[in-house]
């Protein structure tokens, strides 16, 4: 039994001693050091798709929005630095360290362990045929990422004319939501007592119709002419549009036109129509008609080239088109309304148009409708 | 015989056989005065007795005459007092009116009999006065003179007090008068009935029904003669709806026209025969829509027109949003009134002032005072037309 034991000991001592071995005659670890930075590593990468959404420009008397996809990408990096060690350039007579340097380790790299986010968003293109929800409904985006308020039902909500602004939550299934803040800005001064504030909005809806309501310092009213038609069937429950008309005469300029309907029936009350700066001869929404000699194809490309590049009138002797700048468009605002449902047939229906400007009201303007309901078909 | 030939000298006196010194200024001389003139010292006693006589008598006569005529005043003066006691009483208005009327026409020729009076009582103290100067008067004639302008001097303080009497009767006659109430219901030169409604203050006359269309064609295009009369048919004219607020304030402008135009005329003539009443100027007799307050006091009553009306006061919304937006555009809604909800909404709302429903319609209101006047000059009519028809009275 004590040989046993004895040889279990022996043998234990044996082992252990043969295990500390290596570790007794290797040579001591060399301590690195932090050298200069070498480049960042991403360690990881969190992605998250959203979208972004912007008024578009030119669609009057529409609201509407383009929906772009975007990439949040949030990259966690790290800092890659040289990793240096203690070199002794000289000994002394007793073989002490008396010169020391540092020296990078090949190949060798010391890492940090705080992770620094860095994002990046990414455009990566119009989000087509996707649902959004607006105002608690649900809209798909056309071919080229737009969604039009065909409702004019943002339009509604800036029919308070207390209301300059309202915060618009939209949201995607998958997307996330987004809120944006519209405005409604019926009065900028050329030169903001604050510069930077009262800047225009980039979500101004008077902005993206394309309209001017900067004040302007000489404005007149005198050669303002007004006209307001209806268009479509007036019967109980269908949409008509309400179209108002209005051109300048005078030199002076009309500044923040704006047109109201009153009406006692809720549905027609309360609409705004805006105009903003009203120019003699210069329409707001102006339009170009090129005028081509029967027989010329308007869409080669040649034709298309040169109406780019010119913007003068051509004599019609010179060149076979005149190029006609259309001073006699008037500036148009439509609303669509609701014929209500209360009123019976062959009833009419009264409804006033009335008008403002920066300087007041236009009671001289006022146009009144009445408009007589037809039976339901 | 020598009293024979003296009286028969002097009627050859009188006569004007005997040339007289005729020139002689007023008062004529007596023929003793003339006599004792043409001769100083030539007197003739009888004479100037018997003129003495003359006056007297003629002095105590007319003092006869006064008293009676004072007592016959103070009688009347108080019956006067009690007539208006009783006419005050009289339930029928129109009835009162005339009673107040006759009472004042008997009080102002009370009052011109006792400025008669007056003159009177003036010659016969001259009368007196000259009576005192005759001389060789008997005792009991200078006796009787004194006391006689003692008399009349009395009688001149109680005409003064009598016109005093009078003159304040006048006041309370032409407050009574203005008290009377308006007539609770009248017909226009128009035929527009219209009818009393509201208290005390608030007295106005609404049409007792929505105006027809025969009186709005009657006002608007008037007929030959200028009466804007409706004409009367069996059948009743329906209510002129389809209206515009506009077209409703033009319609009362022209009747208001052609009501006072009626007005105007016969005032000119009456001049002092009937007592001045301050309630004769033109500014109430305007007809013109009814107004917010007008509509509150209608409302409480049974005043239920046959389709909605045009009430010419501006509506209120009911939010500030739509408050400042009429404002900012100067645009204007007005209250229609619609008991009978043909527009199946509430009893009123807003509208626009052109526009204009076969339900909608109007009623016209004019001030209390247009009643009151209209039945004055009734009655005035006709006290004129049967003072017309009395024979003439040949003033005493």
């Amino acid at each position: 039994m004590k040989q046993i034991y004895r040889s279990l000991f022996l043998f234990t001592l044996i082992l252990t001693a043969w295990t500390a071995m290596p570790t007794l005659l290797a040579q001591p670890t060399p301590a690195m050091y932090r050298g200069k930075f070498v480049r960042k590593e991403i360690r990881r990468t969190i992605v998250k798709p959203t979208f972004i959404c912007t008024l578009t420009k030119g669609a009057s008397p529409f609201v509407a929005f383009e929906f772009w996809e975007q990439h949040e990408i949030t990259y966690f990096e790290i800092n890659i630095y040289q990793a240096m060690q203690e070199v002794v350039r000289e000994k002394n007579e007793d073989g002490l360290d008396v010169v020391k340097d540092f020296a990078p380790i090949p190949g060798q790299f010391i890492k940090d362990n705080d992770e620094i986010p860095r994002q990046e968003i990414q455009i990566k293109g119009l989000l087509a045929n996707e649902k959004f929800s607006i105002l608690g409904k649900e809209y798909v985006t056309d071919n080229k990422g737009r969604i039009y308020d065909l409702g004019q039902n943002i339009l509604d909500l800036f029919d308070t004319m207390d209301t300059r602004s309202f915060e618009l939550a939209i949201s995607h299934a998958t997307l996330g939501e987004q809120i944006i803040t519209l405005t409604r800005n019926l009065i900028s001064r050329q030169n903001p007592v604050i510069p930077g504030n009262n800047a225009a909005s980039q979500y101004d809806i008077l902005e993206a119709f394309g309209l001017n309501f900067t004040q302007q310092m000489q404005c007149g009213r005198d050669g303002l002419k007004v006209n307001v038609t209806t268009y479509g069937e007036i019967t109980a429950g269908k949409r008509v549009a309400i179209v108002v008309d209005v051109t300048n005469s005078d030199a002076k300029p009309v500044s923040n036109l704006i047109a109201r309907s009153f009406s006692r029936h809720q549905e027609l009350n309360g609409k705004l129509f805006y105009f903003g700066l009203v120019t003699a001869n210069q329409p707001v929404q102006s339009r170009r008609h090129l005028t081509l000699p029967p027989g010329v194809d308007g869409n080669k490309p040649f034709f298309k080239a040169f109406a780019c590049l010119s913007r003068h009138p051509w004599h019609r002797e010179k060149l076979f088109y005149v190029w006609l700048p259309n001073t006699d468009q008037p500036a148009r605002f439509i609303r669509y309304v609701t014929i209500p449902t209360a009123v019976n047939a062959g009833q009419p229906l009264h409804l006033s148009i009335a008008f403002w400007d920066i300087i007041g009201a236009i009671p001289e303007k006022r146009q009144d409708l009445s408009l007589s309901i037809q039976a339901n078909k | 015989m020598r009293s024979l030939a003296i009286y028969a000298l002097l009627g050859c006196m009188y006569c004007g056989v005997l040339p007289l010194q005729a020139q002689t200024p007023t008062p004529a001389a007596t023929p003793a005065a003339a006599a004792a003139n043409a001769n100083p010292d030539v007197r003739f006693r009888a004479l100037e007795e018997h003129e003495q006589r003359g006056a007297v008598l003629k002095i105590r006569d007319q003092l006869l005459f006064e008293r009676s005529e004072r007592d016959k005043r103070e009688r009347a003066i108080v019956g006067l007092r009690n007539a208006l006691q009783g006419t005050l009483m009289n339930p029928d208005d129109t009835q009162k009116l005339a009673g107040l009327v006759t009472l004042w026409q008997d009080a102002n020729s009370l009052y011109n009999e006792v400025k008669r009076a007056n003159y009177r009582q003036l010659e016969l103290i001259t009368l007196i006065g000259n009576a005192k100067l005759s001389t060789g008067m008997l005792p009991q004639v200078a006796s009787f003179l004194l006391d006689a302008e003692k008399q009349t001097t009395q009688l001149g303080d109680n005409q003064k007090k009598q016109q005093e009497h009078l003159l304040s009767f006048g006041q309370p006659i032409i407050m009574a008068i203005c008290n009377v109430p308006p007539p609770r219901s009248f017909i226009t030169h128009s035929g527009i009935t219209m009818r009393l409604c509201g208290q005390g203050k608030e007295w106005f006359y609404v049409s007792e029904q929505p105006i027809t269309e025969a009186q709005y064609q009657a006002v608007i295009q008037p007929q030959a003669g200028d009466s804007a009369k409706a004409p009367t048919t069996d059948s009743p004219s329906p209510a002129k709806t389809d209206i515009s607020l506009t077209n409703a304030i033009r319609f009362c402008g022209m009747l208001s026209r052609l009501e006072q135009r009626n007005l105007l005329l016969p005032n000119i003539s009456r001049a002092n025969r009937y007592p001045p009443i301050p309630k004769a100027g033109n500014e109430n007799h305007t007809y013109v829509l009814p107004d917010n307050n007008q509509l509150n006091i209608l409302s409480l009553t049974s005043y239920t027109p046959s389709c909605a009306i045009w009430i010419n006061s501006p509506w209120l919304p009911n939010d500030l949003d739509t408050e400042r937006a009429l404002e900012r555009f100067a645009v204007s809604f007005n209250i229609v009134w619609d008991p009978r909800r043909l527009f199946a909404e509430s009893t009123t709302f807003g509208e626009l002032p052109f526009a204009r429903y076969p339900q909608l319609g109007f009623v016209i209101v004019t001030h209390r005072n247009t009643g009151w006047y209209l039945r004055w000059q009734h009655l005035l009519d006709k006290m004129d037309a049967e003072n017309a028809a009395k024979p003439l009275n040949t003033p005493e």
